[in-house]
Parts: C-alpha cells; sequence; structure tokens
C-alpha cells in the first residue's frame, strides 16, 4: 500500500517537472497551465543576421531610453529551419515586416521554432503626382502628399490581373496597400482605377455666378478646347457644371470673368469641374500647336515659337486625358496651348498633350488568293496604305485570323467572322492588321480620293432617351477641307464637305479600329473616299 | 395585490415586446432590392421608389426605368417583402414586370451582431419583352445573408446573396429548348448612421443563352460587373442674411438629398447584322444615376457674438446650431477645459439616433397600460440620476462609449483628457479593430506615454484623418481639451461620418 502511494507520488513528482517550461525565456503560463507564446507587433526583423524584435506587449518601446531594454527582452534569434506563416500562408523570415503582429514559439534552447504573423495593411487612395523610375508621389484623397518607393516586385494590378510599372501613369487613381511603423514602408500591392476616368473635356465659359446650395459653377458661352481649337457647345444659353469632390477649391464670392475647366465623370455618371482657373476680362487668347522643348522658372519653351508663354498654378495641364501637373509635360511631347495675352509675353490656361499611339496597326488592300476558315486568309498580292497612298507590293501575304479579336464588316454591316470561307476567294477586302493579326476585314469598295479637315458635324446617330447610342453615326461634315490630288501628289484647299459613312466603312483612331461612335467633333482627320460616290471609306484620326 | 401583481406582469411583458422590436434595422435596406438596380424614394407615393436596373438579356445592355414599390411587414423579427417592379425603355422597345416576395429572418447572437437570412416566399413573376421576343421567368432561386454588426454611432453590414434565373424565350414552358440562364452573386457592403447612410451592391453576373437559330443551336454567354450604391448625404451651408436690419446673423442650413449610382461594365458577344453573335466580345460599361430633391432644413442660430472671428467660430457655430453643444452659446467660453461629463454629452448628440427601415410596418398590440416607475439606478456611484448630464453619460454608458474611470465612478467633473477623449471617439465609431493589438509605434513621437487602453485608439483615429501629431508629432495624450479643441474634433467626426465614410463603402468600391 504504502509503495504505490510512492509510486503515485512520484508520478505526481514527474508530472510537475515535466510541466515546467525547459525555457525561461518563455512567456508567462496561462492558468489552465498551457504555454502562452510570445506575441507583440514586430519592431525590426533582420533576416540576415537571424533575429527579430517585437515592441514590448503593451504597445510601447519606441522611445530611445527604452531601447535597449528593448533588445535585450524582447528580441529572439532564428535558424534556417525556422517555420514562418504570415497571413496564413506558409513563408519565408523575409516577409515578416515592421507593424506585423506576430505570434512565436521557442524552442527548448530559446530559438524560434514558430513565427505566425498577420499583416496590418492598410489602403492609402490617391493619385499619381509624379512617376520615377523605382518611385511614385501619389496626392492622397485628403489633399496631402506621399511618397512610396517601388522595387521590381511590387505587384501592380489594373482591372483586377497583373500590371506592370507603366500602367502607373500620372494623374491615375491608385490604392497602395501599405504597412509603415512610421520609418519603415512596405508595399503589398498597387491597384489602378479599374476604368480610369479621363478628362471628359476641358472648357472655357463666362462666369454668371457661384451656385454654392448646388456647388455649380454657372457659365454662359461655353466652348470646348478641342485639338487646339476653341469650339462652341451645342448647349445654348446659361449652364451649370458641378464640381466634383475630390476639388477642394471653390471660387471666390462674386467671381466673374473667365472660366476655363476640365471636367472629369463623377461616380454618378456626371461631368463634374476636376480643376478650374478664373481669369479676370476677356483679354486677347492666343493658341499654339507645337513641340515643347522644355519648361524652366514658369516658362514654357516652344520648337516653333519664340513668344514668351509662362505658365502658373492654375494652368490646367492635361496629358492622355489625364489631369496631371505640369511638370510631366515633356520635352518633345505635342502640345496645344490656349494662352492669353499677359504683359509681353503670354500666360498659359490650358496645355494639352496627347502621345501618339497607332498600335501599330497597318491597313492592306488585297485579293483574296485563300482563306482557311476560321485560321487564316491569303491575299494574292496588297497595297499597303501609306500616309494617304497606296503603295502595291506583288506578293501573296498571310494574315491570321484570331476568332476572338478578328471582326469582319460586309455589306450589310456587321458580320460574323465564322462564316468567312473561301466563297470569299477573289473578292477584294481591306484587312486591318497589327503584325499579321488581323483586327478588321472590310469589304467596302476602293477608295482613292483622299481629303482631310477637322469634323464640324457628325450625323444620323439614333440614342435612346437615356443618351445610349443606338446607331452610329453615318454622316459628317469636315471643315479647313484639302483634297489631295494624286496626280499632282499636292494637297489643295476645297469647301467645307458632307461625306456619307458606309456601314462597312472603317475608323482608326488612338490605335483603336473601331465603329463612327469613336469620332467627336473637332477631330482632325484624313479620309480616304470613294472614288465615284466620295463615300468616307477609311477615317483615319490624326 | 394580486390584480396589482397582474398588472405589473402584463406591463412588463408588454414593454419586454416593445424592446424586443429591432429598433437596428439598416435604413437603406432593401430599398435597391437585389437585382443590382437603384432606386431614390417617390416623395409623393408612400413605399414608391424611382428606379432603375440594367438588363443584359438580349445581348445588350439595356437601362430599364420606372417604379419599385416596397411592402414590409415585421411580425415578431420575421419581415415579409413584396418587391414589386414595373420597368421599361421605350427607345428599345423594352418593357419589364415582377414581383419578388421575400422573406427575412433576424437572429440576434450573443455578442450582439443581427445575422439575417432571406429567401424566397414563393416563385417570382417576371416577364420581359423586348423588340417582340417575350422573356418570361420559369425557375428562380435566391438566398441572401447579412451580418449587421451594431456599434454605438454606426451599423456595420456586410452580406451576400446569390440569384439564378431560368427565362423561356418565346413560350413559357419548363420543355422550352430557349431559354436563357442568369446567374448573379453579389456582395453588399453598408452603413446607417445619422449623418450619411450608404449601401452599395457589387454584382457579378453570368449569362447563358442557350437557342435555336435557323442553323441548329445558338449559344452564346456574356458576363457583367454592376456597381449598385445607394446614398444619403447632408450638408451645411452658412447662409448670409442680406438684409442689414435683421436680429440674428446669418444661419446655418442643412440640406439632405438621396444619390444613386449605378456603374457597370459588361462583356458581351458582339451581334452581327442579322443579330447572331460573334466571337468579337465587345465591352460595354456606363454609369447612370438618380437622385432626390435637395430638402432644406434651417438650424437654429447661436449667439456667438462674443467669438466672431475667432479660427474655430465654424466649427462652434455648426455644433450649437446641431444643438450638439447644449446651449444657446452665449456662455461659451474660448479656452475653457471640457469636463467628462461635458465631452460625453456632446458626443452622444454628435452621433444621433441611427435611422430605422421606413418600409417596415411592425405589427404590436397596443394596450392601455399604466406605467409602473421603476427607481432608475445610475450606472456610476459618482453620476446621479439627477445630473444634468445623466442621460448622455447612460447612454454612452448603455452603447459601451465609456466605461467610466474605474471602481464604478465616471468622474464627470474632471477634465477629459485627450488619450480618453479619443478612446471614446473611436469607441463611438467602432473601429478599433483597425489596429494590430496591442498598436505600437503609433505615428506619435510620445507613443510610449499614451495610456495602453488608448493606444489603439490614437492609432485609428490618426489613420482616419481626425487627429494629427503637433508640429513636434507629438499626441500629448494627458492635454486636457480645450472647448474650441473639442468643438473642432467633433465637428471633424461629424464630417468623417457624413462625408468621408461614403467613399470606402462607394466610390473605392466603383473604383478598384
Amino acid at each position: 500500500m504504502r509503495s504505490i502511494k510512492v509510486i503515485i507520488m512520484l508520478i505526481l513528482v514527474a508530472a510537475l517537472a515535466l510541466s515546467i517550461p525547459c525555457n525561461s525565456i518563455f512567456a508567462a503560463s496561462s492558468n489552465t497551465g498551457g504555454e502562452e507564446p510570445i506575441k507583440g507587433v514586430v519592431k525590426d526583423n533582420n533576416p540576415s543576421l537571424g533575429y527579430i524584435t517585437l515592441y514590448f506587449e503593451d504597445g510601447s518601446g519606441t522611445q530611445p531610453d527604452k531601447l535597449e531594454r528593448l533588445i535585450s527582452i524582447r528580441t529572439f534569434t532564428y535558424g534556417y529551419d525556422v517555420v514562418v506563416t504570415r497571413d496564413g500562408y506558409t513563408t519565408i523570415p523575409e516577409s515578416i515586416q515592421p507593424g506585423d503582429q506576430v505570434f512565436i514559439k521557442l524552442d527548448s534552447d530559446g530559438y524560434i521554432q514558430k513565427i505566425s504573423a498577420q499583416s496590418f495593411y492598410r489602403p492609402v487612395y490617391g493619385r499619381i503626382q509624379n512617376k520615377g523610375y523605382n518611385w511614385i508621389t501619389i496626392k492622397k484623397d485628403g489633399g496631402t502628399y506621399g511618397y512610396y518607393p517601388l522595387t521590381n516586385y511590387t505587384p501592380i494590378y489594373k482591372n483586377g490581373k497583373p500590371g506592370s510599372m507603366s500602367d502607373l501613369l500620372p494623374g491615375e487613381k491608385v490604392k497602395i496597400l501599405v504597412q509603415t511603423d512610421g520609418i519603415n514602408i512596405d508595399i503589398a500591392s498597387i491597384d489602378v482605377e479599374k476604368n480610369p476616368r479621363l478628362v471628359t473635356g476641358v472648357y472655357r465659359g463666362t462666369v454668371e455666378f457661384y451656385d454654392s446650395m448646388r456647388d455649380s459653377l454657372v457659365v454662359s458661352n461655353i466652348q470646348e478646347f478641342v485639338n487646339g481649337y476653341w469650339i462652341n457647345s451645342p448647349f445654348i444659353g446659361i449652364q451649370r457644371i458641378r464640381y466634383s469632390e475630390e476639388l477642394r477649391e471653390r471660387p471666390m464670392p462674386r467671381v466673374s470673368g473667365m472660366a476655363y475647366f476640365a471636367t472629369q465623370k463623377a461616380s454618378d455618371g456626371t461631368d463634374r469641374i476636376v480643376a478650374a482657373a478664373f481669369r479676370s476680362g476677356q483679354p486677347y487668347t492666343s493658341i499654339f500647336r507645337d513641340t515643347l522643348m522644355g519648361l524652366a522658372g514658369g516658362r514654357m519653351e516652344l520648337q516653333n515659337s519664340s513668344e514668351i508663354i509662362r505658365f502658373d498654378e492654375k494652368t490646367i495641364a492635361i496629358k492622355d486625358q489625364r489631369l496631371v501637373d505640369i511638370s510631366n509635360i515633356n520635352t518633345l511631347d505635342s502640345i496645344k496651348v490656349s494662352a492669353e495675352r499677359a504683359g509681353s509675353g503670354y500666360l498659359a490656361n490650358v496645355l494639352v498633350c496627347d502621345s501618339i499611339n497607332n498600335n501599330g496597326l497597318t491597313v492592306y488592300r488585297g485579293r483574296i488568293k485563300d482563306v482557311v476558315k476560321h485560321t487564316s486568309i491569303t491575299v494574292e498580292s496588297f497595297a499597303q496604305l501609306d500616309g494617304v497612298t497606296w503603295e502595291f507590293t506583288n506578293t501573296p501575304k498571310t494574315f491570321d485570323i484570331e476568332l476572338g479579336v478578328t471582326r469582319f464588316l460586309n455589306d450589310s454591316g456587321i458580320g460574323n467572322i465564322r462564316e468567312f470561307d473561301s466563297s470569299y476567294k477573289g473578292q477584294t477586302v481591306y484587312i486591318v492588321a497589327q503584325g499579321t493579326k488581323i483586327q478588321l476585314i472590310s469589304t467596302a469598295p476602293y477608295a482613292d480620293s483622299p481629303a482631310s479637315g477637322r469634323i464640324t458635324e457628325l450625323n444620323g446617330a439614333t440614342y435612346d432617351s437615356s443618351g445610349q447610342l443606338l446607331a452610329d453615326y453615318t454622316n459628317m461634315v469636315i471643315t479647313d477641307t484639302m483634297i489631295y490630288d494624286v496626280e499632282e501628289s499636292l494637297w489643295k484647299a476645297g469647301n467645307d464637305t458632307s461625306i456619307d459613312i458606309p456601314v462597312h466603312a472603317i475608323v482608326l483612331k488612338d490605335g483603336k479600329v473601331g465603329s463612327t461612335s469613336l469620332l467627336k467633333t473637332g477631330d482632325e482627320i484624313k479620309v480616304i473616299r470613294h472614288a465615284q460616290n466620295l463615300e468616307g471609306i477609311l477615317i483615319i484620326c490624326d | 395585490m394580486q390584480k396589482m401583481l397582474k398588472k405589473m406582469i402584463s406591463v412588463f411583458i408588454i414593454a419586454a415586446v416593445i424592446l424586443g422590436i429591432p429598433l437596428n434595422t439598416m435604413a437603406v435596406e432593401g430599398s435597391m432590392g437585389y437585382e443590382g438596380g437603384i432606386s431614390i424614394e417617390n416623395q409623393t407615393e408612400k413605399d414608391e421608389y424611382q428606379y432603375s436596373e440594367m438588363c443584359f438579356l438580349t445581348g445588350k445592355p439595356v437601362l430599364l426605368t420606372g417604379t419599385l414599390t416596397i411592402k414590409k411587414t415585421d411580425k415578431s423579427g420575421e419581415i415579409n417583402a413584396t418587391y414589386t417592379y414595373r420597368l421599361s425603355n421605350p427607345d428599345q422597345n423594352v418593357t419589364m414586370n415582377r414581383v419578388v416576395m421575400y422573406t427575412t429572418k433576424k437572429e440576434t447572437k450573443s455578442n450582439g451582431q443581427i445575422t439575417e437570412s432571406t429567401t424566397l416566399s414563393r416563385t417570382p413573376t417576371e416577364v420581359i419583352t423586348a423588340g417582340g421576343i417575350t422573356y418570361r421567368l420559369i425557375d428562380a432561386q435566391f438566398s441572401r445573408s447579412v451580418l449587421t454588426d451594431p456599434k454605438p454611432g454606426i451599423n456595420y453590414n456586410a452580406g451576400e446573396f446569390y440569384t439564378k434565373k431560368v427565362y423561356a424565350v418565346g413560350a413559357a414552358t419548363l420543355n422550352n429548348p430557349n431559354t436563357i440562364t442568369v446567374d448573379m452573386y453579389g456582395k453588399l457592403y453598408a452603413y446607417d448612421q445619422f449623418w450619411s447612410s450608404t449601401q452599395t451592391q457589387k454584382i457579378n453576373v453570368l449569362i447563358e443563352a442557350n437557342l435555336t437559330g435557323n442553323n441548329g443551336p445558338v449559344k452564346w454567354g456574356g458576363a457583367a460587373e454592376v456597381i449598385a450604391s445607394n446614398a444619403r448625404r447632408n450638408k451645411f451651408q452658412y447662409s448670409v442674411n442680406e438684409p442689414y436690419q435683421i436680429s440674428f446673423d446669418g444661419g446655418y442650413v442643412k440640406s439632405t438629398w438621396d444619390e444613386s449610382s449605378l456603374s457597370y461594365t459588361a462583356r458581351l458577344p458582339e451581334f452581327d447584322s442579322n443579330n447572331n453573335p460573334t466571337d468579337v466580345i465587345k465591352t460595354y460599361s456606363d454609369t447612370r444615376s438618380l437622385s432626390s430633391a435637395i430638402e432644406t432644413q434651417r438650424l437654429m442660430v447661436p449667439d456667438l457674438k462674443h467669438i466672431r472671428g475667432f479660427w474655430a467660430e465654424e466649427p462652434i457655430k455648426i455644433l450649437y446650431s446641431l444643438e450638439v453643444i447644449p446651449g444657446t452659446g452665449a456662455d461659451f467660453k474660448i479656452g475653457k477645459y471640457v469636463t467628462r461629463a461635458e465631452f460625453v454629452t456632446m458626443l452622444t448628440n454628435a452621433l444621433k439616433d441611427i435611422p430605422v427601415d421606413p418600409n417596415v410596418r411592425t405589427v404590436t398590440v397596443v394596450r392601455r397600460q399604466t406605467k409602473a416607475t421603476a427607481p432608475e439606478i445610475s450606472p456610476f456611484n459618482d453620476v446621479s440620476t439627477d445630473h444634468p448630464n445623466y442621460e448622455a453619460i447612460k447612454k454612452a454608458y448603455q452603447k459601451g462609449i465609456t466605461r467610466g474611470s474605474g471602481n464604478g465612478r465616471f468622474s464627470p467633473n474632471t477634465y477629459i483628457t485627450k488619450a480618453e477623449a479619443i478612446k471614446m471617439i473611436v469607441s463611438a465609431l467602432g473601429l478599433e479593430n483597425l489596429a494590430p493589438y496591442p498598436y505600437t509605434s503609433a505615428p506619435f513621437s510620445d507613443n510610449d506615454q499614451i495610456p495602453d487602453y488608448a493606444r489603439n485608439a490614437a492609432f485609428v483615429a490618426n489613420s482616419l484623418g481626425l487627429i494629427y501629431p503637433d508640429e513636434a508629432g507629438r499626441f500629448n495624450p494627458n492635454a486636457k481639451l480645450s472647448n474650441e479643441f473639442t468643438a473642432n474634433l467633433i465637428y471633424d467626426l461629424i464630417r468623417y461620418m457624413g462625408d468621408e465614410l461614403i467613399k470606402d463603402y462607394r466610390d473605392r468600391i466603383m473604383e478598384f
């Protein structure tokens, strides 16, 4: 009996001994007897030397006088075999970032056996102000600015899919997931706005008043700046344009004179003012369409003008339909500037810069020699459009069909490329291709009468009451018309010209092939017309 | 005696029933329906809304507009709702009639959160005609689940819903081989509070058509992302008096309005001139909106002539006008420190009550009863029930904004510190979980001096833009709050609740 008691005592003592933690550094045991891991927020993680320092459990430890104590008490070392998880995923020690909330389990020698971390990224929203090789600055929604270093590994997403540094454009809205402890910044990802809200128009008008109740600018005689021309708005009389909540500044009471403003679509789909400049009076204005040679000291230098053109903080700068800081306009950019007389020179009110992008599209015309259904088309010989003339090559050429990409326009309008088969052999077609990949095939008739001009009217489209386009434009009127004399190879001035557009006309604009819905009043175009009926067959927007 | 006891029991039961009625119902809940549409309340017809939604059945986006009528009854926590849609697009020759009945059950969990689940009460009816073709709903499935997390100042909501609808194209029989199936998976996020309310639905739509053409079966599919959002907004505007001879200065006008926006991106096959689908996928995107008329309300004009031109005049004036700071303003003293009782009063006044669902009819039995008066017991032993700030302190305690200063005390007359104030504000917003626990290295140089209980709150308030470090980078946790600093702080809180929160729940969801 006594021996049983002794045995029981020994078991109890052994059990007690085993329950004592081997590691004196280990955190306090809980009342239930389980071992609590070490926990805290990461101050520093050094994977090269294999240590991690946590702030004190109460969250203190930022002041220098506590640093020594922090290093001695809250620094833990780890080896190569440490098991690391972050946000539920197994990872490497390098991924633990300052600011992470971690749980640490030590082995019997006091080394870290396991680290389990939770990141605390928070979103920062703003517009890209400037962009460098490995950094961006953004103007945050709150109006302050932030600098964010980037690496080649910084994940960038556009439309929810992986993107690249080239997707980060000045003026674009971004969401940056950052974790910072005041000194270090870790960026988890950068998301670019899904459907970038581009500048929908740059306008000027005579200020009637500012309506504070409706937060709107009320203006009359509105003109839109299109392709370096001020074009009268189709809206007659006094118009109200609401301010965007993104723009914080509002005009002074009793504002008057001329307002220059840019609009963007707001979240409700309406055009709102995102930049505005007010100039007193209605001074003489001039337009410069030129190439920028430099920006310095509040002045811009143009290639073909010796005029002194200044800019100020109110100058509205638009690049590729994005509102940007003027410093984002680069040397050799093609620009259109509307400036008003100021002293001996000019003061720029609006500066617009559009990058030329044709996406490598080439227009061919040729007689079909062979069709491999759904796969390719071979033409016997072909002519390639060069400017407004055709360059003939007497060799066959094969183009690839890609069902999801290749569009087909026939005499009835949109056709089905699946039905494009050998019955088309011998027919002459237009092919718009990117490399050898066909973007568009059209059965439109031969066109060899080039003209150019600026669109003043677009007619024939139908819309529903909500403004949705139901049918494309079928006619346009151009002004500043020039007619190309093929025989003399000369452009000759012509009258304002009305041009009908057939359903299988080809429209190229901004590197896209599309329908006439791409066109806008004010666009400068080259059009190659049918020799007899003068219908616009190829419309190329400069 | 027995009669008296019975009476007391019945009073108690009635009181319990009334208290049991869910008062935290979301203000914006349900007014959009679950079809990816937007609505604005019709001011002349009760329960009727102007309504718009997108229809993709024809292979092209069609905007349908018309009315949505919602009738809801709340019977012992079970809400039965009938949604009746009458929509059309005359230009595109499309009409739609739809009736859907839902049943929603609510359950309050032990931590106060409320879960809701909604199902169809009966098979919905829906008929769409487009260009002479009839699309008739022959099968429908629907489920929806929402979690509401009621916090002192804001109710936060998040949930999902799933809809599958099968339409017969032409004849309405299950054997009809011409069908279009629409699958919708939606996420919804909403918050409700006095200064603004927003509900946003982000819906992924998949359309699958199985039709018979002249040359055999025609199958096509498309997808769309629809983001629909309803919001109620408030704005304050100072209106200057034009007459000189008038008894009061210009005053503030509160404007309230509803705004709804619907944005979609649809990827659908391009149709050829014979209306057959081609392989080219066309992307359509657009944004539509509805907005209500602006309702204006003149606010009281406080007597603050003695602070004209003072740097914090505007927030002080607005807070007096909104009766967030009690009184007429005549006794406002610049530089005076604010006590804990005064701060709690201002904070609870600023939070106001969360609006309730306007469509719900609660079924209750009203019986005449004499009110039994039980003695009021203060939650704090140093705040008597006749203390001038008692109601506010009790409310703050009941809502979890404050637990007092320890040992059952509230210390109403002690000057409030910045740490205490920020802690209360962040508790009222219910956003303390935005910081890691325990947060360290807040962007304040005196982080270590911040009391443990307020460290997370300080981080959160800073990240929300409610407070910023001083010129030396400090938080100054033990600083006493002056009248004007407090007014600024509370005004910033109101602005945050009115203007900033909506960006997270609407604009950013639409943008990214």
